[in-house]
């Protein structure tokens, strides 16, 4: 089953499209992370599905509902931080989680339990404008979190926190999916952020989803862009003679470029090639990291 | 059950307020007039004694306070407060985090515009407190004056309190209208200053009704004057009409936007 469904999303802001057919499917169950530069349609997209724009074309089903029919059952199963943390800025943490308690009608006992979770427990009278970014950030997930959701959207919750925050959300989000089973939707532009933290990924760049699967698939893609390159004496013989060994390659920036090759291959190849007479220069495989693939994806490499 | 959600959505928007302007703001509106008229007794201090002793005591001071707050402090009072509610929401960025809860637009709008309703109730409340007490303290300070002799009369007063406030409502509904439009706190302010302006300078007017700012001077001046004014219906009844339609325009208006936070 999917927490969050959206079949041929498409929106536009006056004349300037902003989503063309994005179908989001995020597993129930899972720790989606939903990728993309500033300006790709993370936010529009998450606005969206919590029904903050009104839908122009396509369809949206949270929780296996329509959006469209069931916006307020879907919405007391929803938690959600879009965005700047949205806090009453002149009220204090207990404050703040009181106003919303009382609109999702949750024993009072929650906001000692999403304070502590969130580790704001000692905030006592201190307004939230005079919280650092972290804390606001920490708060936000706290509001989030009170009515107990089946599913949590996140729009950049690593805003503004320190790497130490960074490590303690992580540690958060991971406790809730795992432990209580809430899927959690997590929108970044910088995927080392998230990589520890999720099961799944949504690629979208200029509004258009590049890549969606599971993060083990995205490795995957990882690996196949990994190469070997190969710098010898006689590049053009090198190609026919790897390729001899099963080994298919091409010629680029003076360089024969290979898939990545283990380590008996590259024995059996160098010995081939000294064989033949070809000096070798230089054999290295280059790895390429998760970043590089995003932005491989999103066209930025 | 529907009931129920406005229940806890106005107990929501009322601890909103907490640690706002719109209680300094309610209490200085409601304590303004009454602390002039009780400064003012310190200038003629001689002529208290007789003033105490009058029989439509009361009346008297009721009458004198209730001419400025009729004209003046209870609309800026409304536009001022009206504007704080919604940017309660807009200065804290909090729009989008209230349209995410499971509550209906109706219930939204109409507990705001409750609690922006029992603010003005409670102004007029803490108004009459502050007149009873411009009233009786001279009389507590100055040994030579007596208390008021004449009895307050409460009925009187609560009938006419209650239709001020219903005269005042086409004011909260478009002020309302236009802060829940407005990101700005000051553009709500200027329009309804402007059409306050505009109600007060066409007072003589004989369609000055058609201004919704004009209730409750049109209603001060031919009650307590007893100025002859010809009108199509009493004037609670015209600010009932047009606060109803003025609401349902706002409603549609809010509920309408595309765009929700």
């Amino acid at each position: 089953m999917q927490a969050i469904a959206t079949i041929g999303l498409s929106h536009k802001f006056s004349a300037e499209a902003v989503l063309d057919d994005v179908n989001l499917a995020v597993p129930a169950g899972s720790i989606y992370g939903f990728l993309g530069p500033n300006g790709a349609g993370k936010t529009t997209t998450l606005r969206l599905v919590l029904g903050l724009l009104r839908v122009q074309h396509g369809t949206i089903e949270v929780l296996g509902r329509s959006l469209d029919r069931h916006r307020l059952e879907i919405l007391s199963r929803v938690g959600s931080s879009i965005e700047s943390p949205s806090l009453y800025g002149h009220l204090t943490a207990v404050e703040n989680l009181e106003v919303w308690r009382r609109v999702f009608r949750c024993p009072p006992r929650r906001i000692g339990e999403v304070l502590s979770h969130v580790g704001l427990a000692g905030t006592g009278s201190k307004r939230a404008d005079q919280f650092s970014l972290g804390m606001k950030q920490r708060l936000a997930i706290a509001v989030a979190l009170l009515h107990e959701p089946a599913l949590l959207i996140l729009d950049e919750p690593a805003n503004g926190l320190d790497p130490h925050g960074i490590l303690e959300m992580r540690a958060l989000l991971t406790a809730l999916n795992h432990e209580h089973g809430i899927t959690v939707l997590v929108s970044s532009h910088i995927l080392s952020e998230i990589q520890k933290l999720v099961t799944h990924v949504g690629v979208i760049h200029r509004g258009t989803l590049r890549f969606q699967g599971t993060l083990a698939a995205l490795m995957t893609r990882q690996e196949q862009s990994a190469a070997t390159h190969l710098h010898t004496s006689e590049n053009l013989r090198a190609v026919k003679i790897a390729a001899q060994h099963g080994m298919e390659g091409r010629l680029a920036g003076g360089k024969v470029i290979l898939r990545a090759l283990d380590e008996q291959e590259s024995g059996r190849l160098t010995t081939a090639l000294a064989t033949s007479g070809v000096a070798v220069y230089e054999i290295v495989t280059v790895r390429r990291d998760l970043e590089n693939v995003f932005l491989d994806l999103i066209g930025e490499a | 059950m529907i009931l129920r959600a406005f229940f806890f959505s106005f107990s929501s928007e009322w601890l909103k307020r907490k640690r706002s302007y719109t209680l300094p703001l309610a209490a200085g509106s409601a304590f303004f007039i009454p602390t002039i008229i009780f400064l003012a007794r310190f200038r003629r201090i001689d002529a208290l004694p007789s003033l105490y002793q009058a029989p439509r005591f009361w009346e008297g001071l009721w009458l004198q306070a209730w001419e400025s707050m009729a004209f003046m402090i209870l609309p800026m009072a409304i536009m001022l407060v009206a504007s704080l509610i919604a940017q309660i929401e807009y200065r804290n960025n909090a729009w989008k985090q209230l349209h995410a809860t499971p509550q209906s637009l109706a219930t939204i709008f109409a507990a705001k515009l409750a609690v922006i309703l029992v603010l003005v109730v409670q102004l007029v409340v803490w108004f009459n407190l502050a007149l009873y007490l411009a009233g009786i303290l001279p009389a507590l300070i100055f040994a030579k004056v007596d208390a008021p002799a004449s009895p307050i009369p409460f009925a009187h007063f609560a009938r006419r309190d209650l239709a001020f406030i219903v005269d005042v409502l086409p004011i909260v509904a478009l002020q309302y209208l236009l802060a829940l439009r407005s990101k700005s706190f000051v553009a709500p302010l200027g329009i309804g200053m402007a059409l306050w302006i505009l109600s007060v300078g066409t007072m003589r007017w004989k369609y000055n009704y058609l201004i919704p700012y004009s209730y409750a001077g049109i209603d001060y001046l031919m009650t307590e004057y007893a100025r002859k004014l010809v009108l199509p219906a009493n004037t609670q009844v015209m600010a009932g009409i047009c606060f109803l339609a003025i609401t349902t325009g706002g409603f549609v208006l809010y509920a309408s936007r595309t765009d929700k936070g």
